[in-house]
């Protein structure tokens, strides 16, 4: 229980998917999974999660949300948490704002909805190894 | 012997012969071979032409005869001259007793034969004759006797051309010598081949002049021009004054030109300056060419190079000369100076008022006139004139009379030092009377036009006013040379329109500039009169002032017309503002109908892509629905079997729960909390110590058990395998939860078509069907339990299975459209209330929301094809009027009520 990865996306079911994707792809004795399906509980939740002693390594933030849309939560975290590497999976996600945020280097990735679970294991390489 | 007779009219018929000018001169031949083809005609030895003197004949041509000239009283020719138009032949002068003992026929040169053809003049006057002489007897034939006649007329005309030559002579001689006593500057020319004579006068200001030399040689390149061109064109004389610019001195000559046989005369005077001191004395130029003794006046007066002495010396000279050669200095005049064509009358008067000449025109009326004679000078008025001009010593005198209904302009010309008068008159009495038709012409003109014209003098009286000015023809009249105050008193009016008018004048007069004004004038009938009126100064030399025109235009009519424009103007105005607000109004409209269409053609290809879409959809949904319930089946069966027997509660434990509240999928932190819960309730509630008690709540946690399933809990902890229990419990779990979610989805997808179906055109709808309204309503809310999730609490009460017969793509639509408008009129945060009841039979769905009020003018038009009261980008205005629609469609009425706390749409469903 060294590591975190955390899901973000106010539809309960794509948490439910990517959960069990993720467990699929990551070994569960050292990697645990966060979901968050209400954007405003993130920050709160990283806090726990570090005061745990979890090793944030990436998230994956859905773009629209209630409240806070994923750039802004990209935005929010990176600038306390810098090392967090993000993916953004939508199915609506503005191309400029996207383009903008890899731009900047906060975002790793976009994978667009719907995904597979081959989609997911391509993006996230870099961790699987 | 017979002496001849002399004919009765002698005395004359010697003067007609001697002013030929031919006795005792020299031999010519033309008349030589007259004589000798006289004698080869008529076969005679002696052919003699024989002009009688008083007691001689003498011969001017003698063919066969040496003596000049014979006495008269035994000449043959004395006889023969006495019939005038017959030939006088003696056959045989030895056989007729008036000549045989002649003793030019008994002696040389033995007269036999003669015949004589008299030459007679056109004054009938026989000057000798053309005869024939033989010594023997002979005849003439009728052929030879005609031609002697014939040759007998050449004579007699070589006699007129020496007399006409002479005569030109003579002129040509006196003019000369007239000129030249005249102290003239005068110059004649053999044609343009150089200087025949020309006075002293000219020598003396031109000093190198030389006979001989063209006169072209002397004058600059303008006047050789002018020269030239006139001997080409053959004029006789010129008809304009030329200007001769001498080569070497600085004086400049006027000078006319006239033609006699081949000799030019050119008759000039020199001029200081070539217009000013001319016009000093009232002439202008052009009467000059006829007056040159008023240039050489002036030359005289102003020339520098002669002294005071010299004018006098040539003036006493000149008078002296003028006395004693009146008649040469006529004919001079008449020649030179007053040539007869001049359609002018001029006449010169001495002191004693006697007439010393006049020309040809003077002749004409002038004289009558005037009372002029030769020795007197009748005209009361002329003579006072001119004694006055006389007594005053003045130059010029110029006046215009008219005299038996001729109108004459008078110029009088003072010159002193030749002590007589000049008198030029111009007859312009045709041009006053042109001028008097032009006047009624133009007055014609003027009192026909419709607009009031006067002309004012300085003082601002009348010099003219037309009829459209002042219509009483006696006070026109009356007018001329008035003012307007006498207007004013004529009238008994007050002074106040003069007085305005001689304000106006003396305005226009002091600045030079037009001025307008414009007259109102109250008529009879009440009406106004409106005039434009203007005065304008006329001036025809800067600086100066001659008179004023002043013009009334009647604009009563342009008045009224313009003010009708006017008023005509505002109510335009008005209706186009009126029109502007509406085109404004109308402008938005389209626009918004524009956009709208171009919605409207979205729509019809989106219901077009819909319609095959939907169609390609239903299809997969249908069997991904069918499989997902396939496996909800085999995988309940499968759970079943694997736990043996097991009880209702255990199977609906985990197939009745509701997955959309329970997350699966739990985080590391929720999990972390409910372990500790559950070790708590292990610890004191279940006193549970197994050693599997940390698995067990792994897989509780895991298979989201709460602490209020506690009794399924315990039936858990009894069996001997209950972590595998656990375990089996949670993948089942898992399946079900994501086989569920397959279901959901595939009917999100399917509702979402069947809304799509309504954009599908008409005429595709589905068959009618029995639908539940609670139902209904609900899988509605599915589907926007996203949107709701957001912020809306859904108050959800119904009364149970009440059904309608209808269109079930359309009633998903209209709570589609119910709902989404609620949730968007809340902002994603509110209240949705929804009832579904029963009341007096009839089936009733309220949805309210409490969202902000609809106001009340928007209201009225909700349900408005287009109308929106959202912003242009998220709405198209249609989602009302589909509801709208659908109720028609369906047989719906609705009822609608917002006030600040609710806003509520009530449908009634009639069966």
């Amino acid at each position: 229980m060294k590591y975190a990865i955390v899901c973000v996306d106010d539809e309960p079911m794509i948490v439910d998917v990517l959960f069990f994707q993720l467990k699929k792809l990551f070994n569960s004795n050292t990697t645990v999974i966060e979901t968050f399906t209400n954007p405003i509980e993130v920050e709160e939740g990283l806090e726990k999660l570090i005061q745990y002693g979890i090793d944030v390594i990436f998230m994956i933030v859905d773009y629209q949300m209630p409240q806070l849309n994923g750039a802004q939560i990209i935005r929010l975290i990176k600038s306390k948490y810098p090392s967090i590497k993000f993916y953004m999976l939508s199915g609506q996600a503005n191309n400029d704002i996207v383009d903008q945020l890899i731009k900047e280097q906060l975002l790793e990735q976009f994978i667009p909805k719907p995904w597979s679970e081959k989609d997911l294991e391509n993006a996230l390489s870099q961790f699987l190894k | 012997m017979l002496e001849p007779e002399f004919p009765e009219n002698e005395a004359q018929r010697l003067k007609s012969l001697k002013s030929y000018g031919i006795l005792d001169s020299t031999e010519e031949s033309d008349y030589d071979d007259i004589t000798r083809l006289a004698s080869i005609i008529s076969g005679k030895k002696i052919a003699l032409i024989s002009l009688i003197d008083e007691n001689r004949q003498w011969f001017k041509s003698k063919f066969g005869l040496d003596t000049p000239h014979t006495d008269r009283s035994i000449s043959f020719c004395g006889h023969a001259i006495n019939k005038l138009h017959e030939p006088f032949i003696i056959n045989d002068a030895t056989l007729d007793p008036r000549f045989s003992d002649n003793p030019l026929v008994t002696g040389n040169p033995n007269i036999i034969f003669y015949a004589g053809i008299p030459i007679v003049n056109d004054d009938n006057y026989a000057l000798g004759t053309l005869c024939v002489i033989d010594d023997k007897p002979g005849e003439l034939t009728e052929y030879q006797l005609e031609s002697l006649k014939i040759l007998s007329k050449s004579v007699l005309n070589l006699l007129k051309l020496r007399k006409h030559n002479l005569e030109m002579q003579e002129k040509e001689n006196y003019l000369y010598e007239a000129l030249e006593m005249n102290n003239r500057f005068y110059m004649v020319l053999n044609n343009v081949e150089g200087i025949d004579v020309f006075s002293s006068l000219f020598q003396k200001v031109i000093p190198e002049l030389k006979v001989g030399r063209p006169f072209t040689d002397f004058c600059k390149w303008d006047v050789r021009f002018h020269f030239d061109k006139w001997t080409r064109s053959g004029a006789q004389k010129t008809t304009q004054l030329l200007f001769f610019d001498t080569l070497n001195s600085n004086q400049r000559f006027k000078f006319s030109l006239l033609r006699i046989g081949d000799k030019i005369f050119l008759s000039g005077a020199p001029v200081v300056n070539a217009e000013f001191p001319l016009t000093n004395y009232g002439l202008t130029l052009k009467d000059f060419a006829h007056h040159d003794y008023i240039i050489e006046y002036l030359f005289l007066q102003q020339s520098t190079d002669m002294t005071l002495k010299d004018s006098k010396n040539i003036l006493e000279h000149m008078a002296k000369k003028n006395e004693e050669l009146t008649h040469t200095y006529r004919e001079m005049e008449i020649l030179a100076r007053f040539p007869g064509e001049n359609p002018n009358p001029i006449i010169r008067l001495d002191y004693d008022l006697n007439a010393m000449f006049w020309n040809n025109s003077a002749e004409k009326t002038f004289l009558a006139d005037f009372g002029i004679s030769e020795k007197k000078f009748g005209d009361a008025m002329l003579n006072n004139t001119i004694q006055q001009l006389i007594q005053d010593e003045e130059y010029v005198f110029n006046f215009a009379c008219t005299r038996n209904g001729h109108s004459y302009d008078i110029t009088i010309i003072n010159i002193k030092e030749f002590g007589y008068l000049n008198i030029y008159a111009s007859d312009t009495t045709i041009f006053i009377e042109e001028n008097r038709q032009l006047k009624i012409f133009y007055e014609n003109i003027l009192n026909y036009f419709p607009v009031d014209i006067a002309v004012f003098d300085k003082d601002h009286s009348y010099l003219y006013a037309n009829r459209a000015g002042i219509k009483d023809e006696e006070l026109r009249k009356f007018m001329i040379g008035k003012t307007d105050y006498d207007y004013c008193d004529y009238r008994n009016m007050p002074y106040d329109l003069a007085d305005f008018r001689r304000d106006k004048f003396k305005q226009v007069i002091e600045s030079k500039q037009n001025s307008f004004w414009e007259d109102q004038y109250l008529m009879e009938d009440g009406s106004v009169k409106y005039v434009e009126r203007r005065f304008s100064p006329i001036s025809f030399k800067e600086d100066e002032f001659d008179y004023v025109v002043g013009y009334g235009l009647d604009i009563t009519k342009i008045k009224n017309s313009q003010k009708a424009v006017e008023e005509k103007n505002l109510l335009i105005t008005e209706i186009n503002n009126n029109l502007e607000k509406i085109v404004d109004e109308k402008t938005a409209q389209n626009l918004e109908l524009t956009k709208t269409i171009n919605n409207l053609d979205k729509m019809a290809m989106i219901g077009e892509l819909t319609a095959n879409i939907t169609h390609d959809l239903n299809t997969p949904i249908g069997s991904i629905k069918a499989a997902s319930e396939s496996v909800a089946y085999t995988l309940k069966s499968l759970y079943m079997e694997a736990l043996g027997n097991c009880t209702k509660e255990q199977l609906s434990w985990v197939f009745n729960r509701d997955t959309e509240i329970i997350n699966i999928s739990i985080g590391i932190l929720q999990s972390l909390k409910e372990k500790e819960q559950w070790q708590c309730i292990f610890d004191d509630v279940l006193h549970y110590q197994g050693s599997n008690k940390d698995s067990i709540i792994e897989g509780l946690v895991r298979c989201r058990v709460g602490p209020k399933d506690i009794e399924t809990v315990k039936y858990i902890l009894e069996q001997s395998n209950s972590t595998e229990l656990l375990e089996l419990m949670y993948h089942t779990l898992v399946i079900k939860t994501f086989n569920d979610s397959i279901l959901l989805s595939a009917e999100k997808a399917a509702i979402v078509i069947k809304n799509l179906r309504f954009y599908i055109k008409e005429g595709k709808l589905e068959e009618r069907s029995e639908i539940c309204l609670e139902e209904s309503i609900r899988t509605v809310l599915k589907v926007f339990q996203h949107d709701l999730n957001k912020g809306v609490s859904v108050h959800f009460d119904a009364e149970p299975n009440l059904r309608i017969w209808g269109y079930e793509s359309k009633i998903y639509q209209l709570w589609s459209n119910i709902i989404k408008n609620g949730i968007d009129a809340m902002e994603g945060s509110g209240n949705l209330f929804i009832k579904v009841i029963t009341e007096n039979g009839e089936k009733k769905v309220t949805i309210s929301n409490d969202g902000p009020k609809i106001p009340n003018d928007v209201l009225p038009n909700i349900f408005n094809k287009f109308y929106t009261t959202k912003n242009r980008d998220s709405g198209t205005g249609l989602g009302l009027n589909i509801v709208k629609e659908i109720m028609d469609l369906l047989n719906i009425t609705v009822s609608v009520l917002s006030d600040d706390e609710l806003t509520s749409f009530t449908f009634n469903f009639k069966n």
